[in-house]
Formats: C-alpha cells, sequence, structure tokens
C-alpha cells in the first residue's frame, strides 16, 4: 500500500481573492448605480470631468467584469483547484505576485478611466501599458495553475479543471489580439485594425470576454460547488464532456451577433447568428447539469441561502443564455440592439449567473476556511431576497424601456413621417423606467451590503486556518500504454491546452481572415478622406469623454433609422477609423450623419449645446461639457499621431505629419471666427477643445455626402 | 498567396460549412467518447469534488 503524502492547501491567498471580490464588487455596483442616477438626474455629473456618465461607464463595466467576477474566479480557482488536484498552489510567491498584481491593474484601471484615458473599446479600454501589465499578470496566473496541475496527485482532470485550462488559453489569445495597437505616447495609442475589421476583432474580443471570463471560469466553479453544496455529485459527467467541447467551440464563433445590420459583410453576421443560435444546446446542457444536480435535494434548498443563491444563478444562466441566442435572431436583434433590451440582458448575466454563484461560494467557502459556521443565515436570506428583488426590478424596466422606445421609433404617420422626429422625445418616454432601475440597483446593493456584515461578522467569530493540513496518495508516474484518445487529453494538461486553443483559435481565424484578405468585402468609397489634424484631435477627444456610451455611429439600412438619421452606413466609409465607434446603446441619437442634411447644426449650436445640453433641451439628459469650452486643445500629440496612423496605413501627404499643427490651427480659426460671428465671446476660442470637437462632429457623414453628390 | 486563394467573395459559403462540419467532427467524436465510457469511470469522476478535502482515498 503507498504511504499517504502530508502537504497543506494555501488558504490565505483565496481569503484575499474572496476579500478583495468582495470589496470590487461593492465598489464597481456602486458606481453603477450613481450611473443609473445620471440618466434621469444629469446634475449628478456634478459637471466635474471625472464623475461623467461617459467616464465612469467603463469604469462601472472594467470594475464588475474583472475587479469583481476577475477575483471572484480566482478566489474559487485558487480553492477548488488545489483541492481538484490534492496539492498546494505551485508557488506562494507567484499566488502573491498574481493578487498584488491584480490589484494593482484595477486600481490603475479606476484611476485612468476617470482621467479619460480610454482607447474606446468596450470591456477593453485600457491604455496599452495596463494592457502589457494584464498580460503579465495572466501568465503568472498560468504558470502558477499549470504548475500546480503538473505536481498534482489526482490523476484526473476533473471537468471544472478544462474550464479553468480553456479560460486561461482563451482570454490570454483574446487580450493579446484585442490590445495590438501601436502607442504616440504613454497614455495613447491607435490600434492595428480600423473600421470594420475592428468591429469585428473587438466583438470577437467582447463576446467571448463574456464567454471565457463570465462564463466557462464560472461554469467550473458551478461543477466544483455545487455539488459541494448540495453533497451530491454532478448530475451528469457525461453531459459535462460534451458541453464542454461543444461550449467552447461554438462560444468563439458568435462575435458578430453584436453586429447584425451594421457594415459587417453579411456572410460574417448570418455566420455569427447560426452559432450564437446553436449556443443554446450547450448551454442549457450545463444549466441543465447543474439543476438536476439538485434532483432529490430541492427539500435543502428551502432551508439552505447557499443553495438558493446558486439556484437563482444557475436560472439565471439558463434566462440569459436563451435571451442571447434569441437576441442574436436578426429580426429580433433590430429591436433590442442599441435598446435598453441589452442593458437588462447583461445584468440578469452579471447580477443574477456572476454575483449570485459568487455570494453562493463565498458563502460556502469563508466560513470553513475560517473554521467556523455562516454568522447569519437570516441576513443571509435577507441578502438573497434583496438580490433576487434587486435582479428583477432592474430588468423588467429595461425590457420594457426597449420596447416602447421601440414603437416611439419606428412609428410613422399616414403620410409616411416619423411621429417622433426628436429622439429627446423618446427618451423621456422611458425616464420611469431608468428610475425603477436605479431602484432595482439599490436593492441588490442593499443586499450585498447585508452580505459583507454577514462575512464580516463571520470572519470576526473564527480563525483562519492559512494553511490546512492535507494527505493524499502520490499520483502514478506512468499512464498505461492503451490510453484511449481523449484520456489522453484528459489526463495531460498541455494537451488539454493545446486542443482547447485549436479549437477556439480555428473559429477566429476563419471568421477573420476572409474579411482581411477578400477586398470586395470593404468595397472602397473614393471620397472618404482621411481626417484632418483637428479633426482627429477633435475625435480623440470624443473618445476621451467616452460619447460612445451614449452615441452609436451606425445607420442600419432600415427605414425608421434612414428617415430619421439619412443614408445607411456603408462599411467603405470606415477605412480610417482606429478606433471604430459604431458603439451598442443609444442613449442620445445616432451620430453618424451629424455634419450632414436634416440633423447638421450650426458650430454655435454644438458650443452651446455641449456647454450644457439644458441650454437646447430643457428635458435634455446629456452630461455638459464646460470644459472643452475652457481647456486647451494639446496640440504637442499631433505630429506623433499622425505619423502613427500614416505607420499604420492612412494615406496623409508625406509632408503632411510637419504641416498637421499648422493646418490645425487653420481648420480651428475658420470655425472660431464662424463662432465670434455668432455672438460667442469666449477668448481664445481657437485654442480651445471646443472647436476640435466641432470640426470633428461636423465632418460625421460629409464624405458620402459628397459622393452622392459627385454621381 | 493567401490573397489569391480568398480573391473572391462568391465562394464564402464554404467557410461556414467547414465551421459547421468541423463543430460536427467534435461534438459526434465528444459524445461518442461520453457515452461510451465505462460505469464506474464516469462515476468515479463525478466523486471527485466529494472526497474528504484531506483525504485522497
Amino acid at each position: 500500500m503507498t504511504a499517504l503524502e502530508k502537504f497543506h492547501y494555501d488558504n490565505a491567498i483565496v481569503r484575499k481573492f474572496a476579500f478583495a471580490t468582495l470589496f470590487w464588487g461593492l465598489i464597481g455596483m456602486l458606481v453603477g448605480l450613481l450611473l443609473a442616477l445620471q440618466l434621469y438626474i444629469p446634475a449628478l455629473n456634478f459637471e466635474i470631468p471625472w464623475l461623467t456618465f461617459g467616464r465612469l461607464r467603463p469604469l462601472h463595466t472594467n470594475a464588475v467584469i474583472f475587479a469583481f467576477v476577475g477575483n471572484g474566479i480566482f478566489m474559487g480557482v485558487y480553492y477548488s483547484l488545489q483541492r481538484l488536484l490534492k496539492a498546494r498552489m505551485f508557488s506562494d510567491l507567484l499566488s502573491q505576485v498574481h493578487f498584488w498584481g491584480w490589484q494593482t491593474i484595477i486600481v490603475a484601471a479606476a484611476l485612468t478611466l476617470p482621467l479619460g484615458l480610454t482607447t474606446s473599446g468596450e470591456y477593453a479600454e485600457l491604455i496599452w501599458p495596463i494592457d502589457i501589465a494584464i498580460a503579465l499578470v495572466w501568465v503568472v496566473f498560468g504558470v502558477n495553475m499549470f504548475g500546480t496541475i503538473l505536481q498534482r496527485r489526482e490523476e484526473h482532470l476533473y471537468v471544472a479543471i478544462w474550464f479553468y485550462i480553456a479560460t486561461w488559453v482563451t482570454v490570454a489569445m483574446l487580450h493579446i489580439v484585442r490590445s495590438l495597437a501601436l502607442p504616440t505616447s504613454l497614455t495613447h495609442s491607435y490600434g492595428l485594425f480600423a473600421g470594420v475589421q475592428e468591429a469585428l476583432v473587438q466583438w470577437w474580443y467582447g463576446h467571448n470576454a463574456v464567454a471565457f471570463f463570465l462564463t466557462t471560469p464560472y461554469l467550473g466553479l458551478m461543477y466544483y460547488f455545487l455539488p459541494k453544496a448540495a453533497n451530491r455529485p454532478v448530475y451528469s459527467y457525461r453531459l459535462s464532456i460534451i458541453h464542454f467541447w461543444a461550449l467552447i467551440f461554438i462560444y468563439i464563433w458568435a462575435g458578430p451577433h453584436h453586429l447584425l445590420y451594421t457594415s459587417l459583410p453579411d456572410w460574417a453576421q448570418s455566420l455569427g447568428m447560426v452559432f450564437s443560435l446553436m449556443l443554446i444546446a450547450p448551454s442549457w446542457g450545463g444549466m441543465l447539469n447543474g439543476l438536476l444536480t439538485l434532483r432529490g435535494a430541492w427539500d435543502r434548498v428551502r432551508e439552505d441561502p447557499i443553495l438558493k443563491f446558486m439556484v437563482v444563478a444557475v436560472t439565471a444562466y439558463g434566462m440569459s443564455t436563451f435571451e442571447g441566442p434569441m437576441m442574436s435572431i436578426k429580426s429580433w436583434n433590430a429591436v433590442t440592439h442599441y435598446s435598453d433590451w441589452t442593458i437588462g440582458h447583461v445584468h440578469v448575466g452579471a447580477l443574477g449567473w456572476n454575483g449570485m454563484l459568487t455570494f453562493g461560494v463565498a458563502y460556502w467557502l469563508l466560513p470553513r476556511i475560517f473554521q467556523t459556521k455562516l454568522y447569519s443565515f437570516r441576513l443571509a436570506n435577507i441578502h438573497f431576497w434583496l438580490g433576487t428583488l434587486g435582479i428583477i426590478f432592474y430588468a423588467v424596466p429595461m425590457y420594457w424601456s426597449a420596447i416602447v422606445q421601440n414603437i416611439m421609433w419606428r412609428s410613422f404617420t399616414p403620410d409616411g413621417f416619423l411621429v417622433y422626429p426628436n429622439f429627446l422625445e423618446t427618451v423621456t418616454q422611458i425616464l420611469p423606467m431608468y428610475g425603477i432601475r436605479s431602484f432595482g440597483g439599490l436593492l441588490y446593493i442593499s443586499g450585498v451590503v447585508a452580505g459583507l456584515v454577514n462575512v464580516w461578522k463571520t470572519v470576526g467569530q473564527g480563525k483562519l486556518l492559512a494553511n490546512e493540513e492535507a494527505s493524499a496518495a502520490p499520483r502514478m508516474a506512468h499512464v498505461t500504454a492503451s490510453t484511449y484518445w481523449h484520456r489522453w487529453i484528459e489526463r495531460r494538461p498541455m494537451q488539454m491546452l493545446g486542443a482547447s486553443f485549436v479549437l477556439v483559435a480555428v473559429g477566429g481565424l476563419i471568421e477573420y481572415a476572409p474579411l482581411a484578405l477578400i477586398d470586395s468585402n470593404i468595397p472602397v468609397i473614393e471620397s472618404v478622406r482621411p481626417y484632418t489634424a483637428l479633426e482627429l484631435q477633435g475625435r480623440d477627444i470624443y473618445v476621451r469623454e467616452g460619447c460612445l456610451g451614449c452615441h452609436s455611429q451606425m445607420v442600419r439600412p432600415m427605414r425608421f433609422e434612414t428617415e430619421r438619421y439619412g443614408e445607411y452606413s456603408k462599411s467603405g466609409e470606415f477605412i480610417y477609423d482606429r478606433p471604430f465607434l459604431w458603439g451598442s446603446k443609444r442613449t442620445g441619437q445616432d451620430l453618424a450623419r451629424e455634419g450632414v442634411g436634416k440633423l447638421r447644426k450650426s458650430d454655435s449650436w454644438h458650443l452651446n449645446h455641449l456647454y450644457n445640453p439644458r441650454n437646447v433641451y430643457e428635458q435634455s439628459i446629456m452630461p455638459a461639457y464646460p470644459w472643452l469650452v475652457e481647456d486647451d486643445l494639446d496640440t504637442s500629440t499631433t505630429l506623433q499621431k499622425i505619423r502613427a496612423l500614416m505607420r499604420l496605413g492612412t494615406p496623409y501627404d508625406e509632408d503632411y505629419p510637419e504641416q498637421a499643427n499648422d493646418d490645425l490651427a487653420k481648420q480651428a480659426r475658420t470655425i472660431a471666427d464662424g463662432l465670434r460671428s455668432d455672438g460667442i465671446t469666449q477668448p481664445d476660442l481657437e485654442k480651445k477643445e471646443i472647436v476640435a470637437v466641432i470640426a470633428y462632429l461636423q465632418r460625421l457623414g460629409k464624405d458620402i455626402t459628397v459622393r452622392t453628390a459627385g454621381r | 498567396m493567401y490573397k489569391y486563394i480568398l480573391q473572391s467573395i462568391h465562394h464564402i459559403n464554404w467557410f461556414a460549412v467547414i465551421a459547421l462540419l468541423l463543430f460536427l467532427a467534435v461534438f459526434v467524436y465528444g459524445s461518442w467518447w461520453a457515452i461510451s465510457r465505462r460505469r464506474d469511470f464516469i462515476e468515479d469522476m463525478s466523486r471527485l469534488p466529494l472526497e474528504e478535502d484531506n483525504h485522497a482515498g
């Protein structure tokens, strides 16, 4: 008989990630609540740049995804991985580097995003030095995880570990490709991809950030912690294998469903839609496997708040993974896209699936590593009900709002005119829903506060078992020669890593390659020209202020859109757009044709509107941007920006970089003179940021108009 | 070289067909493997999380 080896599990690192999860969760959700309030009380933007909606929105999404859920993943992985492999983490030092590195990245994000230092790619907003830090810390996590797997005492890799491996390799691939950029300074860069190609890469990344950061690692946690909490094995291990391979293969193809009816080629949209529909099967395979694990134990769900959290989490996963494919059907997407439906959908996933599972796992493991019992089951039940009601009060008004606004967007008079030509009319109608949504958010956060009190008291009454003693037989060093294909993978983590990488990489390659290599995908429009230096600087301010969070720049080929905004958008219009700014939500109107046709306004209108939107529309909910009128435009960056764009292929004249600031000053003087003639008395107008923003806004849609006139 | 292979959009439907065939191959093989495993192996694997944390058995 083989002698047992003694070793210790590292619970101290689990505690650290658990506390970080709860702390950042509260911060991220509080920022979300402020944003929800700002949407109907614009005074809460306080006219302070770093508190405006556009700058805080990416802080909220990054905090919840990468700080709350990210730390939640590491909390669960560090706990379960050690126990499933019967081994301590490979390196305590790497565990510490991973923890402090990740928290430093979060702090860096929390400082830079409100300062307007952003790339604008959704969920990929962080500037290039932070992107590099993320890659390095992710590698540290990977080395620590694979090192642990390699020194394990358990021969077989349980399915939860497959999910962890697939998560690691796919997130690494997505993050590196999406972050490819050419820096112009320490805080600014232009991406390698432009326009339609960037849009595809962005949503290949963005959708799979949802898939491989918010879903696969949490499925791994579900496969470990749900059986533990229910004290019964997973319903079907066979199903877990099938749904693992199907899920990671299909997910990677589904990104284009974020771009339906846009200028993305139709074949790519159809491919994304088909694979999104297919996703229902493996997603529901996981959901049913989770719920059926509780067969015969439903009586315990009544009593045990931890199981309640997990049941709601798995149910929310099932709901959002049914809703997602439905939203990928083009006709339904035409309704949901750009509307609050998307916001409701993502919050069912984030608050329900990720939030509730995180709290269930934390309630389960914290008393164990602190050698005590949960302080109060009553408080946990209060947390559960506040959270559940919070999700309902959040999501239902968002669906309601989306339907109301869509009906208004699409309403025509018998004579064929828009019934609500002023976009703002469709916004003021849904403000009551925004109020109910913020109440839902408040309920959810109140539950989190109750949870924090419970955790505080639980930890206070226990004592951390930092190094938990364990024993196990050493792993047999050999694998029998008669191994079959899947065992060859299933027992060997590096093969598993390779197989997972091939499956996820092939989808991205097949989708992207034709778009990059077939010229006819993006027909050339002769009249489309690169931005002038002033327009470029204005565009970068537009990016800095996060205008993308509320304004799309993509007119879909639908009558109610072309009637409101003008000619539909074409792929050739965006070839010089770094970053692309199509957006995914219209809290304000689309701006793709802002500089032409019936949407065009005077320069002085833009100045007044940006200075304080309530000067123009009393009911506007847009933040005021007085600093654009007060702050000088930084022209010291122009040369580097133009040179970087030329290196990336933008066809400026060879001598343009040296002339760029002269050209910028000339265009700025023209706009400033026009503003003065309209009675604007601000001194040194031509030096102010507002002039650059106006130049950019007035450029929008002009290239297409020139082409039409040329015909 | 690839530019010549992919110079036309006309046969792009093959990309979707290749994608579906790849998926079917993975799905069918994975399903066959999962279904054909011995019951005791599957039961052992499904019980892994339930083993006592400090005892390998």
